[in-house]
């Protein structure tokens, strides 16, 4: 009988203490330090990105903000351990646009919807780049030559196979009725190999984001014809965009934003979106953004949500078309 | 007058000179840690250099990845354990001459020529760096496809022994190069559905494998507790040097050369330097024999060779913005941060900030003589640990060194079943450092002769269609044939001889 | 002789590398696909391998000719302790126990027995041990900022350097 009863206290008690628990990791969210997966190597461009905006949220939330790299598989490794940890609000990530790519190139399962919003802090549209002396005066040129090429006899770069900067491009070009074979996709690994075989002659455009070609440009060495962008950007005002010159309202580009495992609380989700939104308005993070030149642009959890949703569809069409689909 | 003036002080003052120093020590300590990567250093760094003005930022990083390259040597010349690929060129040499109680003469000529070397490239840096970086833009995919068939030929031009067994060893490493996603096609290859190995093979756990596990293997699997290197009380970190340069200059210059030139292309870096450096410094020695037993001739080829090839890399990224190795990837990064936008205005800019920053890099490397010297004197700890303690400490270092790449524990399966086919190669009497050599180069081979035959619709005459590309691609028909010429000239010689008698 | 076996072991490697390769899936816009160089390799393996065993068979013929009917020499082979699994095993383990058992512990365990494999004294290969480890397991995660597991074993209740 006794031991029945200190079994019961003991349930009781040990209830109570886990609803106690269950309300204090709410409202006392975050009471130890957080995590912040990167899903690419440190000193990118992601990495930079990351551990500025962990910096700034460090001041919002009051805790540290610990930045981890988990670099591999094109992004499938530090994704799928974004999707795996507990979903208590102290394991994030930053997911990139290849969360929109990856399933559809069957390099992975994982979508958009294994994920928890929370908010988008960066957006960088694609640039059509040529080297500096190179025939092409204007986006119309461009187009014109890629047209009248024969078929495949267009080199370009600016990514692997099936990599973003491949499918924004390629996107345009069906955006504009050019068939995608017309052009041959030379991959390289990221954009500064693509840059260097633009101004040695051997490819004939590139396509990146425009800060990836900035030190080349301002070298002289190679011009951007346009952004795929409804505005012209403020850190490169002298470059026309896709809406100006072919009145083309297509845009895909490279996405980041803070993502948490599916099935967070609604509670902590509000308060790391406050604390986000705070962050990104820092002088820290603007700060940082401008000097790198890279664009910024803010969704709330649910705005986020809908872009990644639309964002997947574009994507897997052109994935479609280009014949990397799996 | 001014401007240099101002460049100046902003390099010698107590708070640079002392963020030089403390980058130095902790260079040293993350290069002489196998699987701690002067890449790693540097990306940690990155956090820090928020805080930091822009120079002292930059010294950071300069000095770090300077002596980072130098320091793993120092585990390599006592254990056999190379801290970079670059250095698995002279592990060997290096280990020999440790062997014979030379450990301190072998770091010390080291020392000296990573020093030479680094101030070398400075000087090429601040001197021609925009013509260079133009010489270096002529090159594309068909240049560094010859540039790294290569690198790869003169693995097994300078290998002891069996040349078949270096030939194996070297495509098992471009066989491990393979696996990954393929970059053209994007199909993954011999991932058997790891994600983790999506990305492709670093060769750090590969590295530790094959050197330190079979070290560790063959310890436990003998009885013996006696050192295999020796105490030598003659043995004196700089005594020598002066003798060694004085025979051995112009290796120290050509190496340099060598190593700047390769540095400064944006596709191929420090190691492949030290490999084609070790090669031509082999071919041209009267005493080609002495090549691999413990000989100082090929330390300062490679040695030399590799810590230019660190600052050669800065030409390109200065010039164009496009990095030249890993390391500068990262501090093209910091330097916009900083407001310092790479390009050509870099160097007319008018507030000294470009004085400052090479007097940084020659600060820098001449601060690796004091605190290099004091690292190799500090070495002797490997002798004087007893085995039994140093061996399983060292194990443990392998082991969160193979973690650490990726934080990923693929990466330790991968170090232990590396470290095991290797352990039976080696046994078999295999050399090791041409798998690294085909690990790092691999991808540089494949990728860049795909992507040539991509643009050119398949016309393999197109390898001999640039000039600098025709250039390459003799030197390396020649270097295949030379075993062949040379046995015909003989041949020749012999028959005339004989005919003449 | 280990060099026939060693031969024909990559003799079989480049077959089975040329097999794997062979089922790569090829695009058309590519004149070579990513079969080609994996092909390259198990090709030189298969090249390799045979030149190889030849020349260890054309050696022990040569041999056997010069010592008349005498069987080849005898093995020289270097008689290894069985602790040689030691290290191995040691890896194996820690991938195995760190998630539960936590970096610094498992680290802690592996240089104790390793150490006492060989002898150490008792108190100073605990001391060493323990000392190695926790300083490993710190350097390498606050400095580094490296995750190495805590361990499941501690989950929380561990001081605040870990």
């Amino acid at each position: 009988m006794k031991k029945l009863t200190i079994g019961r206290k003991a349930l009781c008690s040990s209830v109570v203490l886990t609803a106690l628990l269950a309300t204090s990791a709410q409202a006392d969210y975050p009471e130890r330090p957080l995590t912040l997966i990167v899903p690419w190597a440190a000193g990118g461009g992601t990495d930079a990105t990351a551990r500025t905006i962990a910096r700034a949220l460090e001041e919002e939330l009051g805790q540290n903000v610990n930045v981890v790299n988990r670099t591999g598989g094109s992004g499938v490794v530090g994704h799928t351990a974004m999707i795996n940890a507990a979903p208590d609000g102290y394991t994030l990530g930053l997911a990139t646009v290849e969360v929109n790519t990856m399933h559809w190139l069957g390099l992975t399962d994982l979508t958009h919807e294994d994920f928890t919003p929370i908010g988008q802090i960066n957006y960088d549209p694609p640039g059509i780049q040529v080297a500096a002396d190179s025939p092409y005066e204007n986006l119309g040129d461009l187009l014109e030559a890629i047209r009248s090429a024969p078929q495949g006899g267009f080199t370009t770069s600016g990514t692997g196979q099936g990599g973003i900067w491949h499918l924004a491009f390629t996107g345009f070009l069906l955006d504009q009725d050019i068939p995608v074979d017309q052009i041959v996709w030379i991959p390289s690994e990221g954009s500064a190999p693509a840059m260097t075989e633009l101004a040695s002659g051997g490819i004939q455009a590139v396509s990146t984001s425009v800060p990836e070609a900035r030190s080349m440009i301002e070298a002289g060495r190679v011009k951007s014809l346009a952004v795929m962008a409804p505005e012209r950007l403020a850190a490169f005002p002298d470059i026309p965009t896709t809406r100006e010159l072919v009145d083309s309202t297509y845009q895909v580009g490279a996405w980041r934003g803070i993502v948490g495992p599916q099935g967070m609380d609604e509670e902590v989700v509000a308060t790391l979106e406050a604390a986000l939104e705070a962050a990104y308005q820092s002088d820290t993070y603007q700060d940082f953004m401008s000097q790198r030149g890279f664009g910024t642009e803010w969704r709330d959890a649910e705005a986020f949500g809908q872009m990644m949703q639309e964002m997947d569809g574009v994507l897997g069409e052109i994935v479609e078309q280009v014949g990397l689909a799996n | 007058m001014d401007i240099l003036i101002n460049g100046m002080s902003l390099v010698l003052n107590v708070e640079t000179l002392m963020v030089i120093f403390l980058a130095s020590l902790f260079g040293i300590f993350v290069g002489a840690v196998p699987g701690l990567t002067a890449t790693m250093a540097v990306a940690l760094l990155v956090p820090l250099t928020f805080y930091m003005d822009t120079i002292p930022a930059i010294a950071a990083i300069v000095t770090t990845s300077a002596m980072a390259i130098f320091a793993g040597d120092i585990p390599g010349t006592y254990l056999n354990i190379p801290g970079t690929p670059a250095s698995a060129a002279y592990v060997g040499e290096s280990h020999a001459l440790a062997k014979k109680g030379r450990a301190r003469e072998a770091l010390g000529i080291n020392l000296v020529c990573s020093v030479f070397g680094g101030i070398f490239g400075t000087i090429i840096l601040i001197v021609v760096a925009q013509s260079l970086a133009e010489v270096a833009l002529q090159f594309s995919a068909f240049e560094y496809f010859w540039l790294a068939v290569l690198g790869l030929s003169c693995s097994i031009f300078i290998s002891i022994g069996s040349r078949i067994k270096a030939f194996l060893s070297l495509l098992f490493g471009v066989l491990l190069s393979t696996v990954g996603l393929d970059m053209m096609s994007g199909a993954p290859r011999f991932t058997f559905g790891v994600p983790d190995l999506m990305a492709g093979i670093n060769f750090i756990p590969v590295m530790i494998g094959m050197f330190a596990l079979n070290e560790l293997i063959s310890y436990y699997g003998s009885r013996s507790e006696k050192k295999n290197i020796g105490i030598d009380d003659s043995d004196s970190v700089f005594r020598l040097v002066p003798n060694h340069l004085k025979r051995y200059w112009r290796n120290m210059v050509r190496g340099s050369s060598i190593g700047t030139l390769i540095g400064a292309l944006p596709g191929a870096g420090a190691d492949i330097a030290a490999w084609i450096s070790y090669g031509v410094g082999k071919g041209r020695s009267k005493e080609k024999q002495m090549y691999g037993t413990g000989n100082v001739e090929g330390i300062v080829d490679a040695s030399s060779a590799n810590n230019s090839g660190i600052s050669g890399a800065w030409v390109p990224a200065l010039v164009f913005g496009i990095p030249g190795d890993s390391i500068t990837a990262i501090v093209i990064g910091v330097l916009y941060m900083k407001g310092m936008n790479p390009g050509p205005t870099i160097f007319m800019d008018s507030t000294g900030m470009i004085y400052a920053l090479f007097l940084v890099f020659i600060v820098a490397n001449l601060m690796m003589l004091p605190v290099g010297y004091a690292a190799i004197r500090l070495s002797k700890l490997f002798i004087l640990t007893p085995s039994r303690i140093l061996m399983p400490v060292i194990l443990c270092f392998c082991i969160v060194g193979a973690f650490a790449i990726n934080n990923s524990v693929v990466d330790i399966w991968l170090m232990l079943i590396v470290g095991l086919v290797a352990y039976l190669l080696a046994v078999n009497d295999f050399p090791m450092a041409p798998a690294i050599l085909g690990l790092v180069l691999g991808k540089v081979v494949e990728n860049n002769f795909m992507s040539a035959m991509l643009r050119t619709g398949g016309d393999l005459t197109s390898f001999f269609a640039r000039p600098i590309s025709v250039g390459l691609g003799v030197a390396v028909i020649l270097l295949w044939c030379s075993p062949l010429l040379i046995k015909a000239y003989r041949h020749y010689r012999e028959k005339n001889a004989s005919a003449s008698l | 002789m280990r060099d026939l076996f060693a031969g024909l072991a990559f003799f079989a490697a480049g077959v089975a590398t040329i097999i794997t390769a062979q089922q790569f899936p090829t695009l058309p816009s590519l004149q070579y696909g990513p079969s080609l160089f994996p092909s390259i390799v198990g090709g030189g393996f298969c090249l390799g391998g045979a030149a190889l065993a030849v020349n260890a068979l054309l050696a022990r013929r040569q041999l056997a000719l010069a010592r008349g009917a005498d069987d080849e020499p005898p093995p020289v082979a270097q008689k290894m302790r069985w602790t040689m699994v030691l290290p191995p095993l040691a890896v194996l383990f820690y991938i195995v126990a760190s998630d539960y058992l936590g970096a610094a512990l498992t680290m802690a365990l592996i240089m104790l027995t390793l150490m006492l494999v060989r002898k150490t004294a008792p108190l100073i290969a605990l001391a060493a041990s323990t000392l190695v480890a926790l300083s490993i397991y710190f350097v390498f995660s606050r400095y580094l900022l490296i995750p190495l597991p805590q361990g499941a074993l501690f989950e929380g209740g561990l001081p605040w350097i870990f």
